[in-house]
């Protein structure tokens, strides 16, 4: 027995070993394509819908720590029309944020990189689109801020405290529009502090953020995000920290901001009913994959997956009876060394033979709806047509 | 009466605010102002407000984690409020807190068997040979497995952190139980099977709740009875579905409009609320909600209204109410097409 | 059927689980510290310098305080200890051995009083550690307990202990040590003694950083849930200090005694060179360093000052290295 257990810890040595060989190599590559000069030809691409603003397609992005590669997203695909929001909802781990972050190029090098795939961004103001994750940095920064903006799940953590507001909403302006004068800055500012219903703008203009309260701020932070008329604003759980009151203040400031300034939202959350209320298309992710995707009606009404069901069933709602509440039994496998199954296999209810079998593909129930799941798996002609 | 298992009649409880170099007091922060309700026997209090609104603080000053200003408790009869340090460890097992935090409620270096079972031995709940297996037993009725039973709590995820929890309230056989927002730092799915954990030990052991929540919908499903906290006053009590069905007070209307449904058909026309929470060190004059109130009056600027009863155990404390018979009828059926529920069918 | 591979699906679960190798808190901080491979050097260093300094003297047959005489014609060397049995004829026949060059019987060869350097090396080390270890127990028992009740209580104990914390923090340090060395030498105490007199006033002056530290600490954890929950359980006051509280302390204690090691001895050190310090005839490394304050040794015989300079540089080095290892083991938040 003892020599079993020695044995066991030996192999699980050697692993760690491989696994930090494995590590070192990945992140001197990094460093190495980090200096490389990156030719424009390298990242100009095609979309494959022009009226798509945004495109995932197989997004891999991993972090390779100690313990073994995590894959937080493991080949995500949706689409982000022009002009439509796009909720996208899991719980926590699911890889959500990372797919936002991916975006940005914020991932944390060299342990988070994006492994593969493509996220194809319509830059209309080049009359290009381009794959974002093969972007070099310089370039990605005249996107960022401009024409994709972020905003954060904290409005206390999001503003730096030593700085008024005025200074930090007139930043991103003035970097983005080097030849604005001061006055106009100025006044661009508090424009942007009017449209998202701050009244006293003038006066707020040189106050601090601890001056303000919680819903004020990322009302700060929105605007922030707005100053530079971008083409994609991605909202990181906006109305999470704030109070229910709050949260529908902000939340109507976002659908009436929507109309007005012709951009998409990715909009990234856990709380479905903030999903229904403000979204046009739907993604579920669950482990780093999407499991279902398609418009918010189709998600609501007509779930497919089973982790989709268990989601909506598992939430009290207002109003409304029920008897005992559904939940979903187990939790979120270990995000090292995942199945080659389903990853929802453990969870599931209606869990067949098939599913200890691969990972089942794609299945277009409509045009726009899709999921992945065994269940709804033509045995006949369906599956490899399905994709 | 003798069946309400917890009566809190008037608490108070406010922080001092120090300032200068002798750190002489200049103000009171009004945390909890007043507030008064009881429990019945195996039901469940929902405590319903939004952050800042004091609802944590009743419950910690109610477990005297903080001294009370004013006000008296009774446990079964007992005045909590009144008791030395002895008296109070002596019932201290009847009255248990589940916090919001799992991640920091536990003690990092003690494994699961001790955590549950150190305020066991403690109190001497079970005699000595039968320790053992009473621990388990909690554990298999909070749905831990038992050879978690040497584990320590960085090996476990949040929902089952707060099971530990859960267990370690319950070997202490509480009579009621003080959760403070136990499943809002925990994801969806795993949310839910807390809450049924919860209720299923309520009917097992006659557990009588104090849930104090921000979530309205989980507080709607799991409560019996609800009271609404606005800048550390009760505004509102009444039975769940009377609550919820026929809101009285303009701020429990517009918190239960303002919270999403999950329905993408459905587009309410909420009452959104104008600003923000004033300051609870210097809350309004009059009506502490009239800064925000869309009914809001002359007099509500004037004067506070009483908390009073309007049948059925509806407890409000609005002007709209107070004023006339006449006018009560009226704002009743107000309050009746304001129903969100009737909303959502439009 | 669907029940079936649910079920199958929970059992796979439990075995997988139940296979798991089970770590208490400590058996993960020794895993994240022995990962560490600076941690490792430095605590190998140390323990080489310990074996060095306590157990080295047994292996050698000179003495702290030896001087060596040479035969000023063949060059024969004899020990002090000899040296006073021979008549007075013989005496003039012999000088004392002075800065001798490295060879095999003085392996770093001898200082400017004709010593030898490798031996005095292992004392003033076991004088430095001695030092250093017993001015950490003597701050951190007056630390740890005037923090501690500082930070459980609160209130006026917490304002006095912390006000008296900072009149220590203000006390010159240098200037005091002047004074007593200069008092103790008026006084003509004895050199054994006046060591533990320099330890005392150090521990003493020292406490004041520890108990700011540790009233941090206790205060930032009794605003934690678990010691509310204590709190709420009915726990009682010894236990919940001793099973709650201490063991949450003990971790950022270990790791500032570590610390502590390396600059107690760099204090040491600097109060022995400027002569304030030990004094001769013991060693240690400071005052084997304060050779160099002739420009002649400086220059010409690296052998006397650059070996104790190495001892100290590594000894201190390592007690850095093994603390910065422990803190990231303790808290791995902390790592980047």
């Amino acid at each position: 027995m003892s020599e079993n257990t020695a044995n066991t810890k030996n192999t699980k040595k050697e692993r760690l070993k491989q696994i930090k060989r494995f590590n070192a190599k990945v992140y001197r590559q990094y460093t190495k394509d980090k200096k490389r000069k990156i030719p424009v030809s390298d990242y100009i691409t095609e979309m494959r819908d022009a009226d798509n603003l945004l495109e995932f397609d197989n997004l891999q992005a991993y972090f390779y720590t100690d313990a073994g590669t995590v894959k937080a997203v493991d080949g995500v695909s949706f689409d982000i029309p022009k002009g439509k929001t796009v909720g996208v909802v899991g719980e926590s781990g699911c890889g959500k944020s990372v797919t936002s972050l991916s975006v940005m190029r914020l991932l944390q090098g060299p342990q988070g990189q994006i492994a593969g795939g493509q996220i194809r961004y319509n830059q209309e103001s080049m009359q290009r689109a381009v794959d974002l994750t093969k972007m070099p940095m310089d370039a990605m920064q005249k996107i960022r801020g401009k024409e994709i903006a972020m905003i954060f799940q904290e409005p206390m953590t999001s503003l730096n405290p030593v700085f008024t507001i005025g200074d930090q909403l007139s930043e991103s302006i003035k970097l983005h529009f080097p030849k604005m004068s001061k006055q106009e800055v100025k006044a661009r500012c508090i424009e942007m502090m009017k449209l998202v219903g701050i009244a006293r703008a003038e006066g707020i203009f040189d106050n601090y953020p601890h001056e303000l309260s919680g819903g004020m701020r990322q009302r700060i932070v929105i605007a922030m995000a707005l100053s530079c008329d971008p083409r994609l604003i991605i909202a990181d759980e906006p109305t999470t920290a704030l109070d229910v009151t709050i949260q529908a203040q902000i939340l109507d400031l976002l659908r009436e901001l929507k109309d007005k300034i012709n951009a998409s939202i990715m909009l990234i959350t856990h709380d479905l009913g903030v999903v229904a209320e403000m979204a046009d298309y739907v993604v579920i992710m669950y482990a780093g994959k999407v499991v279902e995707q398609g418009t918010a009606k189709e998600i609501f009404h007509d779930p497919r997956h089973p982790y989709t069901i268990g989601l909506l069933k598992s939430r009290p709602v207002l109003n409304e009876d029920v008897g005992r509440l559904y939940s979903i039994p187990g939790t979120v496998p270990n995000p090292i060394e995942m199945p080659s199954y389903c990853y929802f296999k453990n969870r599931c209810e209606k869990c067949m033979e098939c599913c200890s079998g691969e990972y089942p593909a794609t299945i277009d129930v409509t045009p726009t709806h899709k999921v992945n799941c065994w269940l709804y798996a033509q045995p006949s002609a369906g599956s490899e047509a399905g994709r | 009466m003798t069946d309400n298992i917890l009566e809190v009649q008037n608490l108070v409880k406010h922080y001092p605010i120090k300032a200068g170099v002798f750190q002489h007091v200049v103000g009171h922060v009004r945390a909890v102002d007043g507030v008064s309700f009881s429990i019945r026997k195996g039901q469940t209090f929902g405590l319903v407000g939004e952050s800042g609104c004091g609802k944590t603080t009743v419950g910690r000053t109610l477990l005297r984690l903080t001294e009370p200003t004013g006000g008296q408790a009774f446990l079964d009869g007992q005045d909590i409020f009144s008791m030395n340090r002895s008296q109070l460890r002596a019932i201290r097992p009847k009255l248990q807190m589940i916090f919001q935090d799992p991640y920091s409620s536990l003690n990092p270096r003690m494994p699961v068997g001790e955590l549950i079972g150190e305020a066991v031995r403690q109190h001497h709940i079970v005699p000595k040979d039968q320790y053992q297996n009473y621990i388990l037993q909690i554990m298999d009725a909070c749905g831990l497995r038992r050879y978690y039973i040497d584990r320590y709590p960085h090996e476990f995820s949040g929902g089952q952190r707060q099971r530990i929890c859960i267990a370690r309230a319950l070997a202490l056989g509480p009579d009621l139980i003080i959760a403070d927002e136990p499943v809002s730092a925990l994801d969806v799915s795993i949310q839910a099977q807390i809450i049924n954990l919860l209720q299923d030990l309520q009917a097992e052991r006659k557990l009588t709740y104090l849930f104090i929540s921000h979530d309205l919908s989980v507080v709607e499903y799991i409560s019996d009875e609800v009271g609404v906290m606005y800048l550390g006053s009760l505004v509102e009590k009444a039975p769940t579905a009377d609550l919820y069905q026929h809101p009285m007070h303009p701020y429990t209307r517009a918190l239960l409009s303002a919270v999403p449904i999950p329905d993408p058909d459905i587009r309410m026309n909420r009452t959104v609320l104008e600003g923000d929470l004033p300051s609870p060190a210097n809350p309004p004059k009059g009506c502490k909600f009239h800064t925000r109130c869309p009914n809001c009056m002359e007099i509500c600027k004037e004067k506070a209204p009483d908390f009073l009863d309007y049948g059925n155990g509806h407890w409000t404390a609005c002007h709209l109410y107070s004023q006339a018979g006449e006018n009560r009828a009226d704002t009743t059926d107000h309050s009746e097409t304001d129903d969100p529920s009737e909303n959502n069918l439009s | 059927m669907a029940q079936d591979i649910q079920n199958t699906n929970a059992a796979e679960q439990d075995a997988f689980e139940q296979s798991q190798v089970i770590l208490t808190p400590t058996q993960l901080v020794l895993k994240r510290f022995f990962r560490n491979k600076l941690a490792i050097v430095g605590l190998v260093i140390l323990l080489v310098m310990a074996l060095f300094c306590f157990i080295g003297p047994f292996l050698t047959s000179y003495g702290e305080y030896e001087i060596f005489y040479k035969h000023k014609e063949t060059g024969a060397e004899v020990m002090s200890s000899t040296y006073s049995t021979l008549s007075a004829e013989e005496r003039a026949m012999y000088e004392m051995n002075l800065k001798a060059p490295i060879s095999k019987n003085h392996i770093l060869g001898t200082d400017g009083d004709g010593r030898d350097v490798f031996t005095r090396l292992m004392y003033g080390g076991r004088i430095s550690l001695q030092v250093g270890f017993c001015v950490v127990i003597i701050e951190l028992i007056l630390g740890v307990t005037m923090g501690g009740i500082a930070g459980y209580y609160g209130g006026k104990v917490d304002m006095i202990i912390m006000r008296l914390v900072e009149i220590f923090y203000c006390i010159p340090f240098l200037p005091l040590m002047l004074i007593v060395s200069s008092v103790t030498s008026a006084m003509k105490v004895a050199p054994e003694q006046k060591i533990y007199l320099l330890m005392l006033i150090m521990g003493v002056l020292n406490w004041a950083g520890v108990a700011r530290l540790v009233r941090g600490q206790i205060l930032s954890l009794r605003e934690m849930d678990y010691m509310q929950a204590a709190e709420s359980m009915g726990i009682s006051v010894f236990r919940k200090i001793f099973k709650h509280l201490i063991p949450n302390v003990v971790p950022i204690i270990i790791v500032m005694a570590t610390m502590d090691l390396g600059s107690v001895i760099l204090t040491e050190s600097t109060l022995s060179y400027l002569g304030i310090g030990l004094s001769f005839p013991y060693a240690s490394w400071g005052n084997m360093i304060n050779a160099v304050n002739s420009s002649v040794i400086m220059k010409n015989f690296l052998n006397i000052w650059i070996p104790p300079g190495i001892c100290i540089l590594l000894t201190v080095m390592a007690f850095n290295f093994v603390g910065d290892g422990l803190r990231d083991a303790f808290d791995p938040r902390m790592k980047r």
